[in-house]
């Protein structure tokens, strides 16, 4: 009998945001269904209901035709589901067998874990998956590439009827893509149901037979990979009006001179970059996940050391040790991960508001509240940030909210700000705040700061920035006017060789 | 939300009422209401001094997020070298207290090194500056015994009371704890506290040093460590082996009662010093009830148990079911 | 070759040679070191911190720690003093100890499993809790005990050389390290401490590691108060002090990460080898008691520094032949 999975009707909420609502549609076995749509789709957290770590509000899996209710991931895995997360779930003081057996180490009768046979099953999978890796080898010493076939080594290894892959690719090269489609193939000639999440086209094309859109936690469409293209899904993916919202853009006219410009820089993370952002340009920043953007941006900015290379604000030659002396020359950086690095969480709007300018809202020796508050009641004006009060602790507000508060902090009338570091400023906010996002980036641009617009999202990057810088694997691969950049040419080079 | 209303949701609101629950519980109970007069509110407040001084310099390490276990020992230590300079060198008491403060201090740049250079964290290093290497530096410098104070100027700060009735010493730890209560509230430097505490990364990325602050904290621990020391020998007019190494983990108690979550960001001085109350009032109700001394022990252990339930359970309701809470890691 | 090359670059092995060169120099400045009478000693002293050591190992490798273990000992001690006093023979009297030892476990992993408490304050309230009490139900007092079947617990000489006690200690040591090379559980106490949520993915529950972990820690802590009541012969409410900080040192220093994660029981053993022959080395050669503490927090810095050092130079050496 052919293997069906069903998601029915499925619900999910988290403070602030619907991250799906009434999902429904269903994958056969036998074949490779991608799951696609833009960053805070709802992606991750179908899959995250797929593998029973966290619950649907309403609504249920059901595998070939019975319902299921995972309460964990174990009941999920009972039921022979295997999830490839996006985040690597490896031990890196474990060596690679143990991490492909994890929770089903062999055992002899005595209960004792069989070594041997645990090395023997290792090497079989490491050989069919023809790598240059040994079953002792510790993960953690590993690179990166390999580790990620570790992960999908232990969802192979369970031999689970459903394998749901989050983006596998992103830290691999051309050769182990090559590997892990072979390997997809032949689970699917074995009847498995195959759930492939990835933002790239190409690949989209080239492993799936079926395709679903989804769009802020929406079931949009779903294609035959054979009978579709890609302008139908981009289409599908971005909605009708996104195309109105970049044509009513108020963009800034007259750009300036230079302002950045950085030559050869090299960091352990990035090489030989070099590029100039000038006064009131948006300069988009496009490539894949882990191509050395934000690493590009922390370096500049004094957060992680430069090994060479020179960096000139306004034509003087400026070195940063730290991100107070690249805040003292007008940088200001929102960082990607908003709650890991942008907002201090526990903190009031308004502490998170003044931090970078305490020192300008003294009175004697004491912060002056009245001033901090007026700062903070300015940005919640400006950015119409939902809030009762000033004094609501970051963390209670949804995400949109929170990269608000990340501007306003950045952009007070306090802060000299001449250059605007965005790193993925719209991730995981929704359609309507996105486009207010925009327009802010361009306002800003109007005021003459220089911003730097780093995206994953390929539409937006275009649309938005005037020039837009590719990167690829720690390079920079190329930059195209907003004129002439189109997904595609952006595409090839973030995805060149 | 009016003031007064978020005045009765808050943390210092809840120590409050515990606070009151007690005064009068014990009010109640003592023979002649004694425990409520002004005799014995002074000895509570002279009881709670050695806490007082550590919880304060340890709590603010908290706030960063960090921990600090070695205070009390650095105590130990710049009391005995106090007693043994005073002993057997001439040089005058002021400059053996500031020789003494910047031991303090030293042994806590110890603590900051070890945990921003070496990487370390800060429980196993401040356990390892503090209960081995400040613990063991005092018993060689009083070569194992006890050594007599005899200095009248210490004598004065360590016994002397104002009118003959309020403790010099209740009187700087008074001014202890309120000073760092305006600083931590009022200042750039104790809002960075808070920030560095609540997230370091993202401090960090504001302009504000996180490792900076680390030191500064961690020296500034040592210095009232020290002091804590210094007082208590000056009370007991003589510096032995084991001074102020006990005073350590039941001030952290007290800081973690008054609403300072390890873990870091939270929490502030008049909440630290309302924790300090609780426990110390407790203490002496007990010895005024005529309970044995020992049920003390038990009664702070159950103190901290079920202050830390009650922050579980409001958390809770806070966040419609969800505490805020870690699983897994140690500190 | 390769294993010798792996063998050679191993932790244990770094740890084995510092051992082998203090144990030599002490032996060289005193011969008395190692005369078998100071080798007892040095098996004895070691039975406290180093028994503690294995159930610590356990919970600091699943990323937990618990700071009672040593009033949880030294109430049982006190306890099975007080019911023997009260004519309770030592067979159930000893069985009574260890359901209160299960049942302090429990409650440590309440707290930290449900309660989602720090195990470091919790453990702590529950140790003062414990200190306390005991100080009440001995009135400060030392409870004797006089039954000398008892006493043979902690004084018997297994093989003529090693005192039961210190028989244990070897014994649980060498279980527990067999637990954790080679049975899934023991496996999966490394997956809990290295990364709990890929454990939680995987369908390992944590929390269930870490409570049986805690219930673990607890009992061996409860059975080591009772031997050392019956070779002290006595509860003493004064017993065990600081062993549980003792015995975490013991395990840091022999390879036991403190984040969680890492370590093993012959790391561990070296470690308690280490920590009490140096301390009795020192005792040996005449140095003053005081400087034995400052001695031992030396070695443990030395230690975790040591450690830095070499990650850090691993982490260099696979950056540059990454590059």
């Amino acid at each position: 009998m052919e293997k069906l999975l069903q998601f029915c009707n499925i619900n999910k909420s988290f403070p602030g945001v619907q991250a799906l609502s009434n999902i429904s549609f269903s994958v056969k076995g036998g074949s490779v269904t991608a799951l696609m749509g833009e960053n805070g789709a709802g992606k991750s957290t179908l899959l995250k209901i797929l593998s029973g770590d966290i619950h649907p509000d309403d609504g249920h899996v059901s595998i070939d035709g019975v319902p299921q209710r995972f309460e964990s991931p174990y009941q999920s895995i009972k039921a022979s589901v295997s999830v490839i997360y996006q985040e690597r779930q490896l031990v890196n003081s474990m060596d690679v067998m143990e991490n492909v057996f994890f929770e089903d180490l062999p055992q002899s009768k005595l209960g004792f874990i069989s070594r041997a046979e645990l090395r023997r099953r290792t090497q079989e999978i490491i050989d069919a998956f023809g790598l240059p890796i040994k079953p002792n080898d510790m993960v953690g010493r590993l690179p990166v590439a390999y580790q990620q076939m570790v992960e999908i080594m232990k969802a192979y290894r369970r031999d689970s009827d459903i394998i749901a892959f989050d983006e596998p690719t992103a830290p691999l090269t051309d050769k182990e893509i090559e590997i892990l489609f072979k390997l997809i193939n032949q689970l699917k000639a074995r009847g498995k149901i195959i759930l492939y999440v990835s933002h790239r086209m190409a690949e989209i094309f080239k492993i799936s037979d079926e395709i679903v859109v989804l769009k802020d936690g929406v079931f949009v469409n779903s294609f035959e990979t054979a009978k579709t293209n890609e302008s139908e899904l981009v289409k599908a993916m971005v909605g009708r009006d996104i195309g109105d919202t970049y044509a009513n853009l108020k963009r800034n006219e007259n750009i300036g001179g230079v302002l950045l410009d950085v030559k050869n820089l090299v960091t352990k993370d990035v090489h030989d970059i070099s590029f100039q952002l000038r006064r009131g340009e948006v300069l988009g920043f496009a490539g894949l996940v882990g191509a050395g953007r934000t690493e590009t941006m922390r370096a500049i900015f004094g957060a992680d050391p430069i090994i060479s290379g020179e960096i000139t604000i306004d034509g003087k030659r400026v070195h940063f040790r730290s991100p107070k002396d690249a805040i003292a020359h007008g940088i200001a950086l929102c960082p990607e991960d908003r709650k890991e690095q942008g907002l201090v969480l526990g903190r009031s709007i308004r502490d998170n508001v003044s931090m970078p300018v305490l020192s300008k809202v003294r009175k004697g020796p004491f912060l002056n509240t009245k001033s901090e508050e007026k700062l903070a009641d300015a940005a919640i004006k400006t950015y119409s940030i939902k809030t009762p009060s000033s004094e609501k602790e970051a963390g209670e507000l949804s995400g949109g909210n929170q990269q608000k508060i990340i501007l306003g902090r950045w952009t007070s009338d306090k802060m000299d700000t001449k250059i605007l570091i965005l790193d993925e400023p719209t991730k995981g906010i929704d359609v309507g705040t996105k486009a207010e996002v925009y327009q802010m980036v361009c306002d800003f641009a109007k005021l003459g700061i220089g911003v730097i617009f780093i995206s994953s999202e390929l539409t937006e990057v275009i649309n938005v920035s005037d020039n837009i810088v590719v990167m690829q694997n720690g390079r920079i691969t190329g930059t195209i006017a907003r004129e002439d950049a189109t997904e595609e040419s952006v595409l090839q080079l973030a995805m060149h060789n | 939300m009016t003031k007064a209303n978020k005045f009765l949701r808050s943390k210092h609101f809840s120590l409050l009422v515990l606070l009151v629950l007690e005064l009068a519980l014990f009010w109640a109970l003592s023979r002649n209401h004694s425990f409520l007069k002004l005799n014995n509110i002074r000895n509570i407040l002279n009881s709670m001094v050695i806490y007082t001084l550590l919880a304060v310099g340890g709590g603010l390490v908290i706030v960063a997020g960090e921990i600090d276990l070695s205070p009390g020992y650095v105590g130990t230590a710049a009391g005995a070298v106090m007693a043994s300079l005073l002993a057997n060198t001439g040089i005058p008491w002021f400059v053996v207290v500031i020789i003494c403060l910047a031991l303090g201090g030293a042994f806590g740049l110890l603590n900051a090194v070890l945990i921003n250079e070496l990487k370390l964290q800060s429980f196993i290093a401040t356990l390892a500056t503090g209960s081995f290497i400040a613990g063991g530096f005092a018993y060689i410098v009083v070569n194992g015994k006890t050594l007599e104070i005899n200095n009248s100027a210490l004598e004065l700060i360590g016994t002397g009371k104002i009118g003959g009735f309020f403790p010099y010493m209740v009187i700087i730890s008074l001014a202890v704890i309120i000073i760092y209560g305006v600083i931590l509230a009022k200042t750039k430097f104790g809002r960075a506290v808070y920030l560095c505490g609540g997230n370091r990364e993202a401090a960090r990325l504001t302009g504000i040093s996180p490792k900076a602050m680390s030191y500064i904290l961690f020296a500034n621990s040592g210095i009232l460590g020290a002091l804590a020391g210094i007082l208590y020998d000056a009370r007991l007019k003589a510096g032995n082996l084991t001074g102020t190494n006990h005073y350590v983990f039941p001030a952290i108690t007290a800081a973690v009662l008054g609403g300072l979550s390890l873990g870091g960001g939270h929490g502030d001085m008049l909440g630290c010093f309302l924790g300090l109350l609780i426990i110390s009032g407790f203490n002496n109700g007990l010895v005024i009830l005529g309970v044995s001394p020992f049920w003390q022990n038990v009664a702070s252990g159950l103190l901290l148990l079920l202050a830390l339930t009650l922050d579980y359970f409001t958390k809770r309701r806070a966040k419609g079911g969800r505490a805020r809470g870690k699983t897994s890691t140690v500190l | 070759m390769r294993t010798i090359k792996k063998l050679v670059s191993a932790k244990e092995f770094t740890l084995f040679i510092v051992m082998v060169a203090i144990f030599i120099l002490f032996s060289a400045i005193n011969k008395n070191f190692i005369a078998i009478d100071n080798v007892r000693n040095i098996f004895n002293s070691a039975f406290v911190v180093g028994t503690i050591a294995v159930g610590m190992s356990c919970l600091l490798i699943a990323g937990q720690l618990d700071l009672s273990a040593a009033n949880t000992g030294m109430m049982a001690g006190v306890l099975i003093a007080l019911m023997m006093a009260k004519g309770i023979p030592w067979v159930p009297a000893l069985l009574v100890i260890l359901v209160f030892g299960a049942v302090t476990g429990l409650v440590n992993a309440y707290l930290v499993n449900v309660l989602n408490f720090t195990a470091f304050i919790s453990t702590l309230g529950i140790s003062t809790v414990y200190g306390g009490l005991a100080l009440v139900f001995t009135n400060a007092q030392n409870v004797s005990i006089a039954n000398k079947q008892f006493w043979q617990l902690g004084s018997i000489n297994v093989f003529g050389v090693f005192p039961l006690p210190f028989f244990i200690m070897v014994i649980l040591l060498i279980a527990y390290g067999v637990i954790l090379y080679v049975s899934r559980f023991g496996r999966r106490i490394y997956m809990v401490g290295g990364n709990p949520n890929a454990a939680r993915l995987a369908g390992v529950n944590p929390k269930k590691v870490t409570t049986i972990l805690f219930v673990n820690n607890s009992v061996i802590s409860v059975i080591v108060g009772s031997l050392l009541a019956a070779r002290m012969h006595m509860g003493s409410p004064l017993a065990l002090a600081d062993s549980d900080l003792d015995a975490i040192t013991a395990a840091v220093l022999g390879g036991v990460s403190f984040t969680g994660g890492s370590g093993n029981m012959a790391g561990v053993f070296l470690g308690i080898m280490l920590l009490t022959g140096f301390q009795n080395g020192l005792i040996v050669v005449g140095l003053d008691s005081y400087y034995r503490v400052v001695a031992k927090g030396a070695l443990l810095i030395a230690a975790l520094a040591l450690d830095f050092y070499r990650e850090r130079s691993r982490q260099k050496s696979m950056l540059s032949a990454k590059a």
